[in-house]
């Protein structure tokens, strides 16, 4: 079962991830850092985590920009009749299949136009308490995305859906093990550090579905 | 083979040491025809029974003659709002070609409606031209079709709403064809009117908007006027103040938000377009302070016939342009030919799915032509 509404469908995949193409409309769900799936033909599932989202300007949106004056008109035609491009990137970080959850990376890309959702509690539960917090390498691995940032995020709302399900030291066990992970990368582990600390993510909670 | 940049480089040499001098001839020329144009202030009757005389003579003349608006009159902006309803349709096509596979047309119509706090919405209207659609059918033709088209679309949406609305379309109202004498061409010549007709009767005021305008129509009448009756055709032939503009002569006399008096055209095609249909035009300054940008428009009679309706459509067309910023261009205008404009991505999958379905049923639908392959090689163009 699906925890919420489409967000956009797959544009183009790899191994390590995807883009997807959205609607400004679908734009609320979506969230920097939110973890996503994206449900397979073979009844499998994807998971990723949100690391940008992109939108694209045009011709017609940078002549607007020089108008003293927007009408709501304007701006809504903008955003609802034209095709703006709205891209979100997203991290592949495992995938469940037959009930369990795998941290590895999906054996095979998903295919163009099959559908993103946010996931729901059950599902962010169930996966980033699942195993021993192995995904966190992929995020490590993605030199080019703020991964301070994104770790940050995910964290925060992982953290928020563990401590509901009374498993309170999710959060500190998650941090040593990047810790763990970026012992020989001081400059890195001092900015996923930092990044923590701004969250404040003993004080949060919350819910996804 | 590219452009042989020396040999253009050379030619664009010699245009630029002939501007200057091409430019004091022009100078010298607008001077002539704004003390003729300020000679006209009060004589809007003597002017309006020359043109009619000399149009009696020469059935090609085509120039402007004088409305019931004072002929130097410069109107600002008017105190009323836009319409309630503005609605702009544009066309595009794809004209059969005989060296593609299969044979076929395309009319693409786009259209969008704004109005007042309503979220603005988009149409399109498509129509596949194939067998007798398009055997002996000239590109004029299918330009023909793809007009009628954006009219027929305009009466649909002008008969949704209530209140005030505008009509627009990209270019003139008039419509410049060839062949003019062809039994298919008066038919949808007539459908043409008949949408006309229609948007009259819903009380839609109908505008052409025409964007950098190059027309002589003042200038013509100008030349008629400069001089004795007896002589005035053989002045309209030698063309005494030619390479004027009428936004050349009207550049100066607009301030922004600005229009010029309406004014009749009297061409040919006064015949079709007659009584509440004729044809008439004014100039309106989009533009900004020390940036005039000059638009012609062009109106029927039963528009220029109330006062509140032009002031209308002034009014919708400057806050139409407004809303482009930096470059004054009706924003519902661009957005119609977003929406219709098709793309030579869109050919090829049609040409795709006529190819399917004529194999579907037996039909071999045939090849591009050589020619055409080869071209395919080259590079793209695109359909407009």
């Amino acid at each position: 079962m699906m925890a919420g509404i489409e967000i956009g469908r797959a544009l183009r995949s790899s191994i390590t991830g995807c883009v997807v193409g959205c609607r400004v409309s679908q734009l609320d769900a979506p969230e920097f850092g939110g973890m996503v799936s994206i449900p397979l033909d073979d009844g499998s599932k994807i998971f990723g985590l949100i690391t940008d989202i992109h939108i694209d300007d045009d011709g017609l949106v940078r002549q607007l920009v020089t108008a003293e004056n927007i009408s709501s008109e304007v701006i809504e035609d903008n955003r609802l009749n034209r095709n703006v491009p709205v891209e979100i990137s997203v991290l592949f970080i495992g995938f469940e299949r037959e009930g369990s959850y795998s941290h590895l990376l999906p054996p095979r890309p998903p295919l163009s136009l099959l559908a993103i959702y946010p996931c729901g509690d059950r599902e962010i539960g169930g996966f980033t308490s699942a195993g021993r917090l192995g995904y966190l390498r992929h995020i490590l691995r993605a030199v080019d995305l703020p991964v301070a940032e994104i770790l940050a995020a995910h964290l925060r709302q992982a953290g928020a859906i563990q401590n509901k399900n009374g498993n309170g030291d999710w959060v500190e066990a998650a941090t040593r093990e990047l810790i763990t992970l970026l012992r020989d990368d001081y400059a890195t582990l001092n900015t996923v550090l930092g990044s923590l600390a701004d969250t404040h993510l003993y004080l949060q909670g919350g819910s996804n579905d | 083979m590219p452009v042989d940049f020396q040999q253009i480089r050379n030619q664009a040499v010699e245009m630029g040491r002939q501007a200057p001098e091409q430019m004091q001839r022009s100078r010298t020329l607008l001077q002539n025809a704004l003390e003729v144009f300020e000679s006209l202030g009060d004589r809007s009757e003597e002017v309006r029974e020359r043109v009619q005389k000399a149009a009696a003579e020469d059935k090609k003349l085509r120039c402007a003659f004088p409305s019931s608006e004072p002929i130097l009159d410069s109107i600002s902006e008017p105190d009323c709002s836009p319409a309630e309803v503005t609605l702009a349709a544009d066309g595009s096509q794809i004209n059969p070609s005989r060296h593609e596979a299969a044979d076929f047309g395309v009319v693409n119509c786009g259209a969008l409606r704004m109005a007042t706090e309503e979220l603005p919405r988009e149409f399109v209207q498509s129509h596949l031209l194939y067998f007798e659609d398009i055997e002996g059918k000239s590109e004029e033709m299918i330009a023909l079709m793809r007009d009628v088209s954006e009219r027929k679309l305009l009466v649909d949406l002008a008969k949704e709403g209530s209140g005030s609305a505008v009509a627009l379309t990209d270019g003139m109202l008039d419509i410049y064809r060839e062949p003019r004498q062809d039994a298919e061409f008066n038919r949808r010549f007539d459908d043409y009117l008949a949408s006309l007709r229609a948007l009259a009767e819903l009380k839609t005021i109908v505008a052409g908007y025409v964007d950098k305008p190059r027309a002589d129509l003042l200038v013509r009448m100008l030349e008629l006027m400069d001089g004795t009756e007896e002589d005035m055709l053989q002045r309209a032939r030698e063309r005494p103040l030619g390479g004027v503009t009428d936004a050349m002569l009207l550049h100066g006399r607009l301030q922004p938000g600005m229009r010029s008096a309406v004014f009749g055209i009297e061409s040919s095609s006064s015949e079709q377009f007659n009584g509440p249909l004729r044809l008439h035009f004014f100039y309106l300054n989009v533009g900004f302070e020390n940036l005039p940008q000059l638009a012609r428009v062009e109106i029927p009679a039963w528009v220029v016939e109330d006062p509140a309706l032009v002031d209308t459509l002034h009014a919708t067309l400057l806050f139409q342009c407004r809303m482009t910023g930096s470059v004054p261009y009706p924003y519902i205008l661009h957005r119609a030919h977003e929406i219709a404009v098709v793309g030579l991505a869109e050919r090829e999958q049609i040409g795709a799915m006529i190819d399917i379905e004529l194999r579907r049923n037996g039909v071999d639908p045939g090849i591009r032509s050589s020619k055409q392959f080869m071209k395919d090689l080259a590079g793209k163009a695109r359909y407009e």
